[in-house]
């Protein structure tokens, strides 16, 4: 929920749209078909109706000026998800010939407030697509990180940006550097695959490098289900591609003698390899041992998720029996 | 269906008629969406067997009809509807919200302009890449939530050759794998980070469509079983929607309706601990107003869609929702009802023509 209705509420020196003795000349227009039994009415503050009568005004009239830009503005203030409003201010901005730098600096100021509004995101992609720039969209983005570094509509807009302007330079280096930061930064992962998608593709050579990159991750923290999500995503999801991965982490389980919470993930991994393994050869052996790791999941690994690997161990016995 | 307790029913209770009364000026910003709020605070109602708290039914549904555009689909609120014609746009996710208001009020959706609201969603499809929008002419972005809402309305009304081709469905279909992310979950829009709810909007669209666990199934089996591992990932004592993302009440419907979708023939209390979601979900119980917080944290209050989601993700997993409807199972036999007569009647009329 917003609290964005205490931003102006301060604002001594406000003055309301019927008392601007530059809007005398409109009527404000406040439809009276009130339903008597309305639902989920909201307890409207007097400034709040006020910018939305002279609101209505200003639409039915369909005057483009400064002042209704202004009117805008205020209205957005008090609802920034109407998305009405915003279609005009659009509307406004075309009819004049504004300049947009100054609409850079008021979606910014806004995105950094509502970080998490559809709108002004939108907006603010309309406006890349009119001056066709994407320039400052990435510093722009940075600036939402330093807020929330995993922010949704922030990644959205940097991964429309450089797709659309094509601005992959730069780009791969940047995820890697967030994840050096923080290994546990799913978006990161997610942008660093989108990335590698979109521009090089993913070459036999990239794969390697991207193997040991995520093999390096995983040494700094083996329990991150992210580095495990990204290792099966570019292996495609099959993890017997590639056996000498598959037999490297089996060998791996098998040293560490104090098995815990922190190793689930490469126990799921291996479990699945083996699970894989066993189904592309009607390999017995590998099915009992994949069953003995989901067993053990279930009651030592990852206790929380017990019915689940259960579940999978007796689909796999059952197959093999 | 087992039942759950999450404490005081009467407190949720009357929040939820609260939310319906009046809400106070710091919700201003969910002015344009009122319907959507609406169907949060009915459904949470519903969720608790107290539907017929709502004095006034019909005063309710008239109020819902009076936000239906003659031309298709539904403004979220009169302040969205009171414009000049040129400006005044019906949103897809109000027109879901108010069409599940309807039924949760026990109206038969006679009222509904089915011909108008199929093409007006239509409308709202973008051909390119089948993507759909929120509201006409880019005054809402494209992306998976509003094709859910399009997925539920075209089953719903029974779309038929004319109005959704086979083509369109495909294309619509293209663009949700197109939104599949890499570590198989779905986000919002082509490219974007896997979550939790994007994943059930995918999978309850293809659903909707035809196109899941059916002949023409797009997900393979092995998809799907790796859709079921990222959902069932996301419990750390709650439920949350992305990896290394704090658990939040609104995940326990999202993430636990899309593992429903993805093997529908397994409980979810057979892949999930669902003690442990219960006793999160009422740790974040609102002790002074009653509903649901994101997050057990003493700086919060309970909102309506943190309050409904999480108790429909209870009933979820307690075996009482079904998960693309959204709806209590006790509903659905009412809806499979209107979605026949709406075919017969409009078989009828063709017929007529």
């Amino acid at each position: 929920m917003s609290s964005s209705s205490d931003d102006y509420s301060d604002e001594d020196s406000y003055i309301l749209f019927k008392d601007r003795e530059d809007w005398r000349d409109v009527i404000p227009v406040n439809p009276e078909d009130n339903f008597e039994h309305e639902v989920v009415r909201i307890a409207y503050s007097e400034d709040f109706k006020d910018c939305f009568d002279y609101f209505r005004a200003i639409c039915d009239k369909d005057e483009y000026s400064e002042r209704a830009l202004e009117l805008t503005e205020e209205c957005i203030k008090r609802n920034h998800a109407n998305y009405s409003v915003w279609e005009y201010r659009r509307r406004i901005l075309k009819k004049l010939g504004k300049k947009l730098e100054a609409e850079y600096d008021y979606t910014q100021k806004m995105l950094r407030r509502h970080i998490k509004n559809f709108q002004i995101w939108h907006h603010r992609q309309v406006l890349c697509e009119w001056a066709n720039d994407g320039s400052r969209e990435k510093a722009m983005t940075e600036l939402i990180f330093k807020q929330d570094q995993k922010n949704y509509h922030a990644w959205q807009h940097r991964q429309w940006v450089v797709k659309r302007f094509g601005l992959y330079d730069g780009e791969i280096d940047f995820a890697r550097e967030l994840l050096i930061k923080d290994v546990y930064n799913n978006s990161a992962w997610n942008h660093l695959h989108f990335c590698i998608q979109n521009s090089t593709g993913w070459t036999e050579e990239i794969r390697k490098s991207e193997i040991s990159f995520v093999l390096e991750k995983l040494e700094v923290a083996i329990d991150n289900e992210c580095s495990w999500n990204y290792l099966r995503a570019i292996q495609n999801h099959i993890l017997t591609a590639n056996t000498e991965l598959g037999d490297k982490f089996v060998s791996k389980l098998d040293v560490i003698e104090e098995r815990g919470n922190s190793h689930k993930h490469l126990a799921a991994y291996v479990a699945d390899y083996l699970a894989e393994k066993a189904e592309n050869d009607s390999d017995k052996e590998a099915a009992e041992k994949a069953v003995k790791i989901l067993t053990e999941l279930s009651t030592d690994l990852d206790p929380i998720r017990r019915n689940y690997w259960n579940y999978l161990s007796s689909c796999l016995s059952a197959q093999f029996q | 269906m087992d039942e759950f307790d999450i404490g005081n029913r009467k407190s949720h209770i009357r929040y939820f008629k609260n939310i319906l009364n009046v809400l106070p000026q710091r919700y201003a910003s969910l002015d344009s969406q009122r319907l959507v709020i609406a169907q949060f605070a009915l459904g949470g109602l519903s969720l608790l067997e107290a539907i017929d708290e709502v004095k006034n039914k019909q005063e309710f549904i008239n109020w819902i009809y009076s936000l239906q555009c003659p031309s298709g689909g539904f403004y979220g609120s009169r302040i969205m509807k009171n414009l000049p014609a040129h400006l005044a746009k019906p949103h897809i996710a109000s027109t879901f919200a108010a069409v599940q208001c309807l039924i949760l009020l026990g109206d038969e959706l006679d009222n509904i302009h089915v011909p108008e609201l199929l093409s007006w969603v239509h409308s709202l499809m973008n051909p390119e890449d089948g993507s759909f929008q929120g509201a006409a002419d880019g005054s809402e972005p494209t992306d998976l939530r509003f094709t859910y809402c399009a997925a539920f309305l075209t089953h719903l009304f029974g779309a038929d050759a004319k109005e959704f081709s086979e083509d369109d469905i495909d294309n619509a279909v293209s663009y949700i794998i197109s939104c599949q992310s890499p570590d198989t979950s779905f986000g919002q829009v082509p490219g974007s980070e896997g979550h939790g709810a994007l994943t059930f909007c995918a999978l309850a669209s293809l659903k909707f469509f035809g196109r899941l666990h059916s002949e023409h199934g797009v997900l393979s089996g092995r998809e799907l079983r790796r859709i079921v591992r990222f959902c069932v990932n996301r419990q750390s004592e709650g439920i949350h929607g992305r990896p290394h993302k704090p658990d939040d009440t609104c995940y326990t419907f999202w993430t636990c309706a899309a593992l429903k979708l993805a093997q529908p023939s397994i409980e979810i209390s057979e892949k999930l601990d669902k003690e442990r979601v219960l006793n999160f979900v009422r740790s974040c119980v609102d002790e002074n107003i009653g509903g649901i917080k994101k997050l057990n944290a003493k700086n919060q209050y309970a909102d309506p869609t943190h309050s409904y989601f999480a108790l429909a993700g209870l009933g979820l997993i307690f075996n009482d929702v079904i998960p693309e409807y959204m709806l209590k199972k006790k509903y659905i036999k009412r809806v499979l009802r209107i979605r026949n007569k709406v075919k017969e009647s409009r078989l009828l009329e063709s017929n007529e023509l």
